[in-house]
């Protein structure tokens, strides 16, 4: 990354208007952007956001200002976008390119990733509340044939995995075909080395009946089983947090 | 039956979404106890089970497990007053949230 030269860096309406909308350009066109800027004390936070029939991209930049964060975010995207020509190219990826979230870098405090799967939409939303509360970045997913998918791509730090995904699938199948897709591409190896997500299962079945797969790119580290009522639930969220991230909740 | 309601404040906003599923859970319930679709109402009752409580609902998180049990056993009369108390209870919580 250049220079950033701050007597001259655009401002936040530059960014909206023509800066993110030019990098839009570079994305298929059938798609649809969500871009958010928000500050948290000092710190300015892009988040990127990008779905298509094709590809989907996602990035988080986190800078001094709303300009630096979008330059940390773009550069993201931009080998996001490169990934995802060279995929096509290469003939490797006949469904859906999703692209793998990226560590963020040069910055204080990065917040926790948090990733919910549950096939109950209310069971999803009350978790991802918590999460989002909690000040982590979230990710909801509630259709069990997405779930290997997102939890190959998503770089998250926790993810909530409620073991009965439907009538179909078992949590611990959709670690399975997570576990596969990742070797099967080797940048979403690249991304996985030297990190594993903490993984809390979540079912109304005793911990004795949950089968983790033997898996290196998953941790599983609790189990959490159900009916558990909402402050317990936050209760036990908000120390999952703090084990993570000592310094600040998220 | 005890109908304690103490919805989180944090979920407030998602309360109406929840019990426009409960309604079509409860009218779901009532084809599937006409088709005897035990394996169904059992799936319905442990999705109940397992979310009433986080919403501060512990007696959706009751009933819901009542129909999961019923459902194993096939027992359909049982099932039936199941479907109307949780029918009773969700026009109770509409009455207070």
């Amino acid at each position: 990354m250049g220079q950033i030269v701050q007597e001259t860096e655009p401002n936040l309406g530059t960014l909206l208007t023509i800066d993110v909308p030019q990098l839009v350009e570079s994305m298929p066109a059938d798609g649809s952007p969500k871009v958010e800027f928000s500050q948290r004390g000092e710190d300015w936070l892009f988040n990127f956001s990008f779905v298509s029939v094709s590809a989907r991209f996602s990035a988080i930049g986190v800078g001094r200002t709303p300009y630096e964060a979008f330059a940390i975010g773009k550069q993201i995207l931009e080998r996001q976008v490169r990934e995802w020509h060279r995929a096509r190219k290469d003939g490797l990826s006949n469904e859906m390119f999703v692209a793998p979230s990226s560590p963020l870098t040069n910055i204080r405090h990065r917040p926790l990733t948090a990733l919910i799967i549950d096939d109950d939409v209310d069971t999803a939303m009350a978790l991802e509340s918590i999460f989002r509360q909690l000040g982590c970045v979230t990710e909801m997913i509630t259709r069990p044939e997405l779930v290997h998918r997102k939890i190959s791509s998503i770089r998250a730090d926790l993810i909530v995995l409620d073991w009965r995904l439907g009538d179909k699938l078992l949590g611990g199948q959709a670690v399975e075909r997570a576990t596969r897709f990742i070797e099967t591409f080797s940048d979403l190896r690249t991304i996985f080395e030297g990190y594993r997500p903490k993984v809390i299962t979540y079912s109304a079945l005793p911990y004795a009946d949950i089968h983790f797969p033997e898996t290196q790119y998953f941790d599983h580290v609790d189990h959490w089983q159900k009916p558990i009522d909402f402050s317990e639930l936050a209760k036990r969220s908000a120390e999952l947090v703090k084990a993570e991230q000592p310094q600040r909740g998220c | 039956m005890p109908n304690n309601i103490s919805v989180p404040r944090e979920l407030k906003a998602y309360i109406p979404g929840f019990l426009e599923r409960r309604d079509k859970d409860l009218a779901q319930l009532r084809d599937l106890i006409a088709q005897e679709d035990y394996q169904l109402l059992g799936t319905i009752g442990h999705k109940l089970k397992g979310n009433g409580a986080s919403y501060g609902f512990p007696a959706i998180t009751e009933i819901g497990g009542a129909i999961e049990d019923a459902a194993s056993k096939k027992d359909k009369d049982r099932i039936f007053g199941l479907v109307e108390d949780f029918a009773e209870l969700i026009a109770e919580i509409k009455e207070h949230v």
